[in-house]
């Protein structure tokens, strides 16, 4: 009986944040239905393109190298960030020389520095990856110098108490509190990631998602870079929803403790 | 060092100890060369734009394209949220649309914006707008539910209508919230502003950028970056002391 | 003795993924006119439920609680509260002159008279002249002393107070007690007041009602009979103040 009530409660939940997209897609199918604007051709052909195209002709030329490029890129900036971030965090000293410079960069909005890094590394395969490592790596590098050196007085106190020796105090104190800090961090480089996935291939040339979409702007392949837009909308929603289960999971502890406040 | 901060206002050592730390990379590090600018040079070079008509007059297209976008995502959003954060309903009936739309990156519709609007400043106040528009209604909705339910109780006891809930309880909360969304959205306004001069050809220093980086102008080029570096800094402080006058009372 | 409100057989009961828990069972009880009546019993023992069909904010899934004959459906005329956590009931973003007069609002009073409410209601508390301050730039105790002043503001003819005084320290304690004491001499107000300690229970009121049981019934109505003005010192050195409080004691742990 428990199990079947939560499951009606369950398919009302879908059916009240489902009911809104799902009419707003339908009613686009059929305005665009007969449509004659070039730009603005009818849901189904672009439906039936998208299928053409994505499913899944174009997948390994396009997809593949984009994502590559992004979580490679991502992956870097990770380890450097946060291996970097801890190192100066944890150091008294090498964190207050290096304060001033974070504090200057911390005003700039991370997304800001987009073409900054798009502009520094030029734009083949490599210099891709390069530049979205890049771009990526300062928000964390940033948060994780706040998260480690942000660690509660009481906390360390205790440690203290413990008598626990520093790689210890490193790893099972600052570092685990730091990760809510550090989260904040990694969704914005995220976000930031991509954006520079998508601008790289903008503005080169070749392969990747981004190169396809607009290539077939500039050629007034209309279907086929809305087909490239529904995508990159698609992924970027999905990737956001990604993350956010990796953070819930990783950080099941500080939102049960969120909760209890 | 430590006599010296506390002596200059705050920003101003970390400003002038990073510019150092620019110049020695520039002058000395691997970088060295022709492709990148020491910061005198790009000073240089910035200082040479101020006196350049064309100069202004991107700065002046990148200034229209985030503050008209960011004016009219405010006057749009705000009211949408208050509307839908009034009713749970409506709330849970829109949040997942919203959630969506506001997380893609104005940069993926760049390559149907050219071809509908047109590489112009219209496409880059459009792109603008969609960057803010739904974040700020989406997080203005929730600050309208998020009222206190201990308040909303304690003024049910004392019989109070409805629509005093709502002034009174309900907007006040909101508005911390649609602090928090408009700060987010300001630096957002200037960086797609940018962005989309810089990939979608819509004009101001995004296309500057682009133009001069093409060209292979590194003073010219690091003279931007700096410039919009110097523009984020100053916009996210003023806003940061905005927001503390607004939502005195939540020591945010 | 005038019967202000008529709790009459009241059950509670609310259905949860495990089944149905009964929270209250048979609550009768009649508060009279003008007495302050504090309700005791064990943690989670169904109080605050109680109070809240008291406030109209709930209602029960049995029996009936009337007011003037009337069976309460929403907030009763004429209701005031005073909560535990003072910080989330009174409105940061506004002064406290400004918070005391919000529920004023729907007194259709001038401005005049308003304004003399909000500055009795303040003297009364022993706040004059912290008009202008805002809720956070005042201590806990001066924080719920507000509380108690808007409370005052709108002449309320019920006066329901949710463990008042369980989020300040003990000294602060012990004024606010005395302040409630000090307003019950000045206005006679029917008050119910929920509360954990025993002790501030017996000091403060006329009838100590005690709930017990899962779910809870009336274990016990005591009478207070300890003579007014009562005070922190003579009071509760009182042989009879001691034999109260034990006998509240016994009932609220279950025992005889």
């Amino acid at each position: 009986m428990k199990a079947l009530q939560r499951f009606w409660r369950w398919v009302l939940a879908v059916l009240i944040a489902g009911w809104l997209p799902v009419v707003l897609v339908a009613w686009w199918w059929n305005a665009s239905a007969d449509s004659q604007d070039p730009f603005f051709p009818p849901l189904e052909t672009i439906w039936e393109q998208f299928k053409v195209n994505w499913l899944f002709a174009n997948v390994g030329i396009h997809l593949v190298p984009s994502m590559q490029n992004l979580f490679l890129g991502f992956a870097i900036a990770v380890s450097v960030g946060i291996s970097l971030g801890v190192l100066i965090g944890a150091s008294e000293s090498a964190s207050r020389y290096v304060e001033p410079i974070i504090d200057f960069f911390r005003a700039i909005p991370g997304v800001a520095l987009v073409p900054v890094f798009i502009l520094l590394l030029g734009l083949d395969s490599t210099m891709r990856t390069a530049s979205i490592a890049f771009a990526a790596t300062m928000p964390i590098l940033i948060a994780t110098i706040e998260g480690v050196r942000s660690t509660n007085a009481v906390l360390l106190d205790t440690a203290q108490v413990f008598s626990l020796t520093r790689p210890q105090v490193l790893f099972r104190v600052r570092l685990p509190n730091a990760m809510p800090i550090v989260f904040a961090g990694l969704q914005v480089a995220f976000q930031i990631a991509f954006i520079v996935t998508v601008a790289s291939e903008y503005l080169g040339s070749g392969f990747g998602l981004g190169a396809f979409t607009l290539i077939s702007s500039d050629s007034f392949m209309i279907v086929d870079a809305w087909t490239g837009v529904l995508l990159l909308g698609l992924l970027g929603y999905a990737l956001s929803l990604l993350f956010d289960l990796v953070e819930r999971l990783s950080l099941r502890w500080y939102y049960g403790q969120k909760k209890l406040a | 060092m430590a006599t010296v901060r506390r002596v200059l206002p705050p920003g101003v050592v970390s400003t002038v100890i990073a510019l150092l730390v620019w110049q020695l990379i520039g002058s000395f590090g691997p970088l060295a060369g022709d492709s990148f600018a020491t910061a005198t040079e790009a000073i240089a070079a910035l200082v040479e734009f101020a006196g350049q008509s064309m100069f202004w007059t991107a700065v002046w297209e990148t200034l229209q394209m985030a503050v008209i976008g960011f004016v009219v995502s405010v006057v749009v959003a705000v009211p949408v949220g208050i509307l839908i954060g009034l009713s749970r309903f409506s709330y849970r009936s829109t949040k997942f649309t919203f959630d969506f739309l506001k997380v893609i990156p104005p940069i993926v519709v760049i390559p149907i914006a050219i071809l509908v609007i047109g590489p112009n400043l219209t496409m880059g106040i459009a792109l603008v707008i969609f960057a803010n528009v739904f974040a700020i209604a989406i997080q203005t909705a929730y600050g309208v539910r998020d009222a206190d339910p201990v308040l909303l109780e304690t003024m049910r006891c004392y019989r109070m209508s409805l629509a005093q809930q709502i002034r009174y309880a309900r907007l006040p909360s909101a508005a911390v919230q649609i602090s928090i969304a408009l700060r987010i959205a300001v630096a957002a306004s200037i960086v797609v502003a940018v962005v989309s001069g810089l990939v979608g050809g819509a004009g101001g220093l995004g296309s500057l950028l682009a133009l001069t980086q093409s060209s292979g102008n590194a003073d010219q080029t690091y003279a931007i970056i700096l410039l919009l570096g110097i523009l984020g800094i100053a916009v996210s402080r003023l806003i940061v002391r905005a927001q503390r006058r607004i939502v005195f009372w939540s020591g945010r | 003795m005038t019967t202000a409100i008529s709790i009459t057989d009241v059950r509670m009961e609310y259905p949860t993924p495990d089944g149905v828990k009964h929270v209250l069972d048979g609550i009768s009880y009649d508060v009279t006119e003008g007495h302050f009546v504090a309700v005791v019993g064990p943690s989670g023992v169904g109080k605050t439920t109680l109070l809240r069909l008291l406030t109209g904010l709930a209602q029960p899934t049995g029996g009936s609680i009337t007011m003037g004959g009337e069976r309460l459906s929403g907030a009763p005329k004429g209701l005031a509260v005073v909560l535990q956590d003072y910080t989330r009931s009174l409105m940061p973003w506004l002064t406290v002159e400004k918070n005391i007069a919000l529920p004023l609002r729907n007194e259709h009073l001038s401005k005049a008279e308003r304004t003399e409410r909000i500055r009795s209601s303040l003297a009364e508390v022993g706040l004059e002249g912290s008009e202008r301050s805002y809720p956070w730039q005042l201590s806990g105790g001066m924080q719920q002393r507000v509380s108690i002043a808007r409370a005052l503001a709108v002449r309320p003819r019920l006066l329901v107070m949710d463990e008042p005084f369980a989020s300040v320290d003990a000294q602060t304690r012990f004024d606010l007690e005395d302040l409630v004491l000090k307003v019950r001499d000045d206005f006679h107000i029917t008050t119910i007041m929920v509360t954990h300690d025993i002790d501030e229970a017996t000091y403060l009121s006329d009838e100590v009602v005690v709930l017990y049981g899962k779910p809870a019934k009336v274990s016990d109505v005591v009478s207070i009979d300890l003579p007014f003005p009562r005070s922190q010192v003579a009071t509760r050195n009182d042989p009879r103040f001691a034999e109260l409080r034990t006998r509240i004691y016994g009932k609220v742990r279950g025992l005889e």
